[in-house]
């Protein structure tokens, strides 16, 4: 589908412009919003097209007009919201809900999270598992993979 | 930051790079039995060398030459190799990038005070949802008695993105 970010072409974007010692984020919250997006991808609840159908879905303007992360923020938020996974009254109180307290085992999830990275990609999560219900409460056998990166996050 | 979420962040910090580019660009010039491998199956050669995994698993490496000169973009977003080149600087996932190297390459490359020859063909990679293309620079003229770590410090990110060109050591 056409839209704001199919930018191949376009000719009102001005000369590129390299950062020279660019630093690997630019503030923290971003490292936070690449991490938390790659963490959800564990969830199985969507695969990487849909996080990207997602966010190139954005209000054009809305797209044009934020940054990288903040486009990833935003996605992530429409992902969660569409898949009952948060509601919006939870996103804008700010807290956790105190119904995901202990779904995450930090300490389980550090090497998951390298096997993971290793292994599989989430596009190739299996559909029957894309179509399931969202649940935080996926396991390893239902994910059915060695690395079982669903630990990490939902269990 | 503690947990998964530090992790993460800490593995793009530290373990994977650029670095781990220049390792394979390296290794390339100098084995010609792993540049032919790089040539015909890059996920494979490139996996030898330990770099496998997410935004990975489908390479491609471009080798440039005199008469040829390769560049990748992601025009609908920010597809980029993350095993061998680690996250995107801002600039490669910027619009004026993304729309401007697909028409304008040659104008790309003096906006990063580059200038090919004329006579020098461009080819310019717009990556897909899964395939990743990691630029093979031309060895730079003046290395012939360089270690492949001496070698290794030369490559820089933007020559494996395709906006940088080597230039000779004297």
């Amino acid at each position: 589908m056409n839209g704001p970010h199919d930018m191949g072409g376009m000719q009102c974007f001005g000369p590129v412009l390299p950062e020279q010692n660019e630093p690997l984020f630019h503030a923290s919250w971003e490292g936070k919003a690449l991490a938390l997006t790659v963490a959800m991808g564990a969830s199985g609840a969507w695969n990487i097209d849909q996080s990207r159908s997602t966010r190139e879905s954005l209000p054009p303007a809305t797209y044009l007009g934020s940054s990288y992360y903040e486009i990833w923020i935003r996605g992530l938020e429409q992902l969660m919201l569409s898949r009952d996974l948060v509601t919006q009254a939870e996103l804008t109180s700010g807290p956790p809900p105190s119904r995901w307290h202990g779904y995450c085992k930090p300490t389980k999830c550090g090497p998951h999270w390298q096997q993971a990275r290793l292994a599989n990609a989430p596009w190739q999560v299996p559909p029957t598992l894309l179509l399931a219900p969202a649940s935080w409460r996926v396991t390893c056998t239902q994910r059915g993979t060695p690395a079982c990166p669903a630990t990490c996050v939902a269990t | 930051m503690p947990g998964v979420l530090g992790r993460i962040i800490e593995t793009y910090e530290t373990d994977v790079g650029p670095h781990n580019g220049a390792r394979v660009v390296a290794t390339a010039w100098v084995d010609p039995a792993f540049h032919d491998w790089l040539s015909k199956d890059a996920t494979a050669a490139i996996a030898s060398l330990g770099y496998t995994g997410r935004q990975g698993e489908h390479m491609v490496a471009l080798m440039c030459s005199p008469t040829e000169h390769h560049m990748v973009v992601c025009t609908l977003c920010s597809c980029y190799p993350w095993p061998v080149l680690g996250l995107p600087p801002v600039w490669y996932k910027s619009a004026p990038y993304r729309s401007k190297v697909v028409r304008d390459p040659r104008g790309v490359l003096a906006d990063f005070g580059q200038t090919l020859p004329a006579s020098t063909h461009v080819r310019v990679w717009d990556s897909t949802a899964e395939v990743r293309y990691l630029v093979i620079p031309q060895r730079p003229k003046g290395t012939e008695d360089w270690t492949e770590a001496q070698l290794a410090a030369l490559v820089t990110r933007d020559a494996m993105i395709g906006t940088d060109l080597l230039q000779a050591v004297s």
